[in-house]
């Protein structure tokens, strides 16, 4: 989850009747969790979920602070969009490769402080990894005003133009900057399938950036800077239009004066940005009382939204209309309403309450078959182990020295942080043995069990069975031993009778393995584990195995009707 | 079995053992007994009793441990000190003492101190020279008047430190116990010398019968034809067990463990789970571990370019041949996730990111299955099973671990209810003091996460989540009522239960540890 810092001297300023501690505690009523409070650096470490980018500064938790703090309620005041002091061009050769780019202009009589600039970058990298999907589907530039002219051109152009890119001291191609670069490497490959990438000129033909991968060097924000130009380019008009509300009302925020820019697209004609008009969702009052399970009024329903920094309207006939201020990306159904009253309300304040129907509560019938397959099982003095379904392919090549099992196909996973998972298990086998050599320091006997499912592919399919496999280590284990065991677990379990028709494969010793059928149908194996397995696994013990498909037995002897009389 | 395979032995077993309760002896205390006894009342060290009781110092220790409570030897832990000449005298057999040294000089000739000191032998060594005289004279060996030095008849005779040094010229080293009193005194002087002595410290246990139970040491050392250890089916069938006296065997020592079979701890804690979901009329269903991306993300509201659904957090499978996950028959459920996905969240949904199969990273799409398949109006189910994700191993983080999740669908349920559940199911674990929080997954609103304070740690824990499912969820799959939806990692509650820090150690398979974790925890 990303993660925002915010200095406990700003809350303490801002809600000087409250004490820290009151302030903090609050913190988790909003949705935010606490990562850590270092009050000597000034600064408490803040989690805060994904749905809401607003969250990624100071005064995005301030502002929701001050609704549920009783401090100011309602949507908070955003100043009137003044009149567009630019106009932004869009070339139509950037159609299938980043065609949408909104903008605003900010500007105040002083210059940006550096803790302003320090929130508004980490900001800009939260919304870029959050709504921007890495910068893939939206990426934001933040500008000098003050070195750049209009009206500025969005423009196609192919790599080999050349510019001074932030902090540079040189002009570079754009596929230098690509290839060389470190953000280059990172985000290059967002523009790798086109030939014509897309920069933004202002009027003097001076690159301003190189979306979404740098900006130019001639409009860098420092500490002089007090206007500022915003854009977002994006693929997504949705994530672009979001990315810019939020970003104004943080420059709001900070003391800017906004203004719109006019975007005109050969995609989606004259466009006047931000649009920042508030969201409207009508509901039925009484909805969110039943979801809530709360009687409120319509005036305590008003208050909650309040609270939550919305506003609503009463429709008449039980109807409310909800209006949510445009940075409020995350509220779009009845049932966001519905949560934002509850915070509003508080959720330490919602009593719990017990469902009066009755139901009947019962395990599936798998559950109790297997249950009872394990009663039987620990019976006969095996205990019962559990293993990850995926396994190492090192470790099955280790057991069935070969690729396959059965002639069945492995399905193996995409991309895996672990070395030791990489394959789905198609056997119990292989984990069953490597717990024995896991174990070889303990006392022997060992006799273990294991309920696991097992993976395999028909058309092209993945097929899921549970599996039962049971196995003996000690020194003098054999065949007989093993066959006995399975005969009296069938004997005992199902009162049913398994035949045993020889059977080699490459991991059971020669003549001492054969198949389990049951009812004409063959259901697992059994036999002695080949010396070569166990020396391969650091074994110094004899094992002997067997495994059956217990999906099957389930379906073969009908087990899953159960029958209590 | 026999006592002697017993390994570690819990002492404090013993403490209040009666004399009356000693009535057997182990072959390995008979063998000990009877060594002893044959020395009467003097004291044998360790290595002694090893061959006399012709047993190995493992079985000697432990027969001595049992002996020991049962009072019938005493141990005597004494330190001894064993006394040999330094290392650093190069010639042992003819070392010459200072004083023996002036001695030698003065029956030559020389006899005034100052030449003494200049001679030969003291190198001009004052300190020496006067050390020697210090000597000389408490052996009573020469006299000085002014300057010289004459020679008594007393130095003829060896010191007692010459007489010393010499026994260990012969025996190489002493035990101190072993000193006469000629012995003492010369020890005594010469280990106040620098470099002559070397006193080592050991530690040496001895034994010996205990005086008092000299007479019970006898009687359980009686043995003859007529007496028996065991009683065996041959004694039993010939009826010669009308004519045998049995020994009386130690009825209460520890016995080894037996091999057992159990239920690995966590299916047993699962099932416990399991059975506490029933009481509160919960219905367990079941369904697969792979999925397609449609039922594990697309169904879920998830959109298609959303950061969980990346290689880096969940596992895509594959194979040699391609792989198809089955997408639903409902050829309307798929239009309506689409149009739901397109409007919401204004991207081009598209059926082929659907289609993969991953490792489930949640049990919700098993929930969904069922949903779509009975659209139930009212319903109340849960399933506990593995979920997957990609995940670097650590010991708070496992790639395949468990989730339990149960859904509540009715007409009026509310979220109010849904707090009322869990602090029900969390009650029924012992667990009372809770509270919830707001937070938010893509497929419920409002959403919920649940703290609960742990005593043990002193702290709040993060356990499930919950929520009521979208109704960009639940119409899709025609489900009119509010479902009201709860889960999280398992893991984290049998870590609480089963008082763990390291979350591997729940599928390490330790034998020791499923063996240690008791059937019936408190």
């Amino acid at each position: 989850m990303p993660v925002v810092n915010v200095r406990p001297s700003l809350l303490s300023k801002i809600f000087s009747e409250r004490t820290l501690d009151e302030i903090i505690e609050k913190l988790p009523y909003l949705g935010l969790d606490i990562e850590g409070i270092d009050k000597i650096n000034d600064k408490i470490r803040i989690e805060f979920n994904p749905n809401r980018p607003d969250f990624s500064s100071e005064n995005g938790i301030t502002r929701a602070l001050k609704g549920i703090l009783n401090i100011e309620l309602g949507p908070p005041i955003i100043q009137d969009l003044r009149p567009s002091l630019g106009i932004l061009r869009v070339d139509e050769r950037l159609k299938d490769v980043r065609p949408i780019i909104y903008g605003l202009i900010a500007k105040r009589d002083f210059p940006i402080t550096h803790e302003e600039l320090t929130q508004l970058i980490s900001m800009q990298e939260d919304l870029h990894n959050g709504l921007g999907r890495k910068r893939k589907k939206s990426s934001i530039g933040i500008h000098n005003y003050d070195a750049l002219t209009f009206p500025l051109f969005y423009k196609g152009v192919p790599r080999q133009i050349k510019f001074v890119p932030l902090d540079g001291n040189k002009e570079y191609s754009l596929d230098n900057i690509l290839t060389d670069f470190e953000v280059g490497k990172k985000y290059g490959h967002i523009l790798e399938k086109f030939d014509i990438v897309p920069i933004l000129l202002d009027s003097k033909d001076n690159v301003v950036s190189f979306p979404p991968i740098i900006n130019g060097s001639t409009t860098k924000v420092d500490l002089l800077t007090s206007n500022l130009f915003v854009e977002v380019t994006s693929v997504n008009s949705k994530s672009a239009m979001d990315i810019l509300s939020i970003l104004s009302f943080e420059l709001s925020d900070m003391g800017f004066d906004l203004y719109s820019l006019v975007v005109s697209s050969p995609f989606c004609g004259e466009i006047v940005t931000p649009i920042l008009e508030p969201h409207r969702i009508q509901l039925d009052f009484d909805y969110i009382n039943k979801i809530l399970g709360l009687e409120l009024t319509y005036d305590e329903i008003l208050v909650c939204l309040q609270r939550s920094r919305c506003e609503g309207i009463d429709k008449g006939n039980g109807k409310l209309e909800c209006i949510i201020p445009s940075y409020r990306i995350d509220l779009f159904d009845k049932v966001d309403i519905c949560e934002e009253v509850a915070i509003g309300y508080g959720i330490y304040n919602l009593e719990p309450s017990y469902p009066s129907s009755y139901f009947l509560g019962r395990k599936n019938s798998q559950s109790i078959i297997f249950d009872k397959v394990r009663d039987i099982l620990i019976g006969l003095e095996f205990m019962e182990i559990i293993n990850p379904n995926i396994i190492s392919k090192n470790l099955f090549k280790n057991v069935f020295l070969e690729d396959e099992h059965s002639g069945k196909q492995l399905i193996s996973l995409g991309d895996s942080k672990n070395t030791e998972f990489d394959i789905l298990r198609s056997s119990l086998i292989p984990s069953l043995i490597n717990t024995f050599s896991n174990n070889i320091h303990e006392k022997y006997p060992q006799k273990l069990f294991e309920i696991g499912k097992t993976f395999f592919t028909t058309n092209k399919e993945i097929r899921e069975n549970w599996s039962l496999c049971v196995s003996i280590a000690h020194n003098t284990t054999d065949y007989t031993e093993i066959k006995s065991s399975l005969e009296s677990f069938m004997r005992y379990c199902f009162n049913a009778f398994v035949t045993t028709p020889r059977y080699e494969a490459k991991y059971f010793l020669p003549g001492h393995s054969a198949r389990i059928v049951l009812n004409d149908e063959v259901i697992g194996e059994i036999g002695e584990i080949h010396p070569q397995i166990l020396e391969n696994l650091n074994l110094r013990t004899l094992v002997t195995i067997f495994e059956f498909n217990l999906s099957a037995v389930v379906k073969i002897l009908r087990l899953d009707q159960i029958r209590i009389v | 079995m026999d006592k002697d395979e017993i390994g570690g032995r819990d002492d404090s077993k013993f403490e209040n053992n009666s004399e009356s309760s000693i009535s057997s002896l182990h072959p390995i205390e008979k063998k000990l007994l009877t060594a002893l006894r044959l020395v009467e009342a003097d004291w044998i060290t360790e290595s002694d009793l090893v061959k006399r009781s012709e047993l190995t110092v493992d079985q000697l220790r432990r027969g001595v441990e049992w002996l020991r409570y049962k009072e019938l030897i005493q141990v005597r832990e004494g330190t001894e000190f064993k006394v040999y000449l330094h290392p650093d005298i190069s010639d042992k057999e003819h070392l010459v003492l200072p004083e023996r040294k002036l001695v030698n000089i003065v029956s030559k000739g020389v006899n005034k101190l100052s030449e003494i000191i200049k001679s030969e032998e003291f190198k001009g060594n004052e300190k020496e020279v006067f050390g020697a005289i210090r000597f000389c004279k408490k052996n009573n060996w020469v006299s000085i008047i002014d300057d010289k030095v004459t020679i008594l008849s007393d130095s003829h005779d060896s010191s007692s430190e010459e007489n010393f040094i010499a026994k260990l010229n012969k025996t190489k080293s002493m035990l101190e116990s072993l000193f006469d009193k000629e012995d003492e005194k010369a020890y005594e002087s010469l280990k106040k010398r620098h470099n002559i002595l070397i006193t080592e410290k050991l530690v040496d246990k001895k034994y010996r019968i205990a005086q008092t139970s000299v007479p019970l040491v006898d009687s359980l050392l009686l043995t003859g034809d007529k007496v028996v250890r065991k009683m065996t089916q041959d004694v039993l069938v010939s009826g010669k067990w009308r004519d045998l006296i049995f020994e009386q065997i130690d009825v209460e020592a520890p016995l080894p463990l037996l091999n057992y079979g159990k239920k690995n701890p966590l299916v047993d804690f699962i099932d416990e789970v399991k059975e506490i979901l029933v009481g509160m009329g919960f219905s367990e269903i079941e369904g697969n571990l792979t999925q397609s991306c449609f039922w594990n993300f697309d169904a879920l509201f998830i959109p298609q370019d959303h950061p969980a659904r990346e290689m880096q957090d969940t596992f895509y499978l594959k194979s040699q041949t391609d792989l198809h996950s089955p997408l639903p028959q409902d050829n309307s459920l798929l239009q309506h996730v689409s149009k739901i996905h397109r409007k919401s969240w204004q991207y081009d949904w598209n059926i082929e990111d659907s289609k993969p199969y991953v490792l489930r990273t949640h049990t919700t799409p098993v929930t969904l299955q069922y949903l779509s398949e009975g659209k139930p109006e009212k319903d109340k189910v849960f399933l506990i099973g593995r979920v997957f994700r990609n995940e670097k191993v650590t010991f708070k983080h496992l790639v395949e671990f468990h989730q339990v999740e149960g859904i509540y669908v009715n007409e009026d349920a509310n979220l109010r209810q849904l707090i009322g559940i869990q602090t029900e199911f969390y009650s029924k674990l012992g667990i009372k003091k809770i509270k919830f929080w707001p937070t938010f997954f893509p497929y419920t609103e409002p959403s919920l996460q649940s703290m609960v304070y742990n005593e043990k740690f002193d702290k709040w824990i993060e356990l499930f989540g919950m929520g009521i499912f979208r109704p960009e969820v639940t119409k899709p799959l025609g489900i009119k009522n509010p479902v009201l939806a709860w889960g999280g990692g398992f893991e984290r509650l049998a870590m609480l239960r089963f008082n763990l820090n390291d979350i591997r150690e729940l599928y390490s398979n330790n034998l020791t540890w499923l063996k240690s974790v008791p059937k019936c925890l408190s």
